[in-house]
């Protein structure tokens, strides 16, 4: 992946948590537009992101 | 404490007030003590392989430093530079550990990375791997990852380490979460 598509998917990650439900999928639709491997990318992350359980829990047993 | 925790005081003391001499004999002292603490941990767990990164980093901070003597933000130095040698520490021992056993079952695993290394057959190799393949996209986010992980730092200690607002942090934090969880979740599903 090129520095700039990083910054081009980290950028609508931001955006896109900035929203819900119709109005994010609207907006990706829109920002993705004649890029479905920019969109599917984003919605994996996105995904990725909505697993949240228990990750970077610290635990001090000893 | 370790008979070294003198030495370790001084010079975590020396290095926050800006001697950088003294960062480089702090490395080895605590890489070794950091290596010990590790391989005696996994001869008492020996039977889950478990290991818990930021217990040990805590653990050999007890011991090694007079928590009398030193400021909060060398108390924050210490797990920063900590969390870097944990995390080499662990791989190492985890490399070993599976050319060792190649063929069998058996993995270490890093239970602080649980949420991360959920999928099976995701271990601490493939952890530290993904975090390398972030770090050429993200250091930044690398690093905070790092932090947390191997460190145990908080959002706010993490802040200051990196000078950064801890917005920036938490920001940094879920983007780098996603990356990992979508490189580890990948590798698992193309084997």
């Amino acid at each position: 992946m090129t520095p700039a598509r990083w910054q081009q998917i980290k950028k609508l990650l931001d955006e896109a948590w900035q929203r819900a439900g119709e109005e994010r999928r609207a907006f990706l639709d829109g920002a993705c537009s004649g890029d479905p491997a920019l969109r599917a990318y984003v919605d994996a992350l996105l995904a990725a992101d909505a697993i949240r359980v228990t990750f970077g829990r610290s635990r001090h047993r000893v | 404490m370790t008979p070294q925790a003198g030495d370790v005081t001084r010079l975590l003391q020396a290095w926050s007030a800006g001697d950088k001499q003294a960062l480089d004999d702090l490395l080895p002292l605590l890489y070794r003590e950091l290596r010990s603490l590790a391989a005696s941990y996994i001869r008492r767990e020996r039977k889950d392989h478990t290991l818990q990164a930021t217990a040990l980093v805590h653990e050999a901070y007890l011991q090694m430093v007079d928590q009398t003597q030193v400021q909060s933000q060398s108390r924050t130095q210490f797990f920063a530079i900590a969390a870097n040698l944990m995390r080499q520490i662990l791989v190492h021992h985890a490399r070993r550990h599976r050319a060792a056993k190649r063929g069998g079952g058996d993995k270490v695993e890093l239970s602080d990375a649980v949420a991360v290394v959920e999928q099976p057959g995701c271990d601490l190799i493939a952890l530290d791997q993904a975090l390398d393949r972030l770090a050429e996209l993200e250091p930044r986010g690398a690093r905070i990852v790092e932090l947390r992980y191997f460190g145990g730092l908080t959002v706010d200690e993490i802040a200051e380490v990196l000078s950064i607002s801890p917005i920036t942090v938490q920001r940094d934090w879920r983007i780098a979460k996603a990356q990992l969880t979508h490189q580890l979740a990948s590798n698992t599903a193309t084997g």
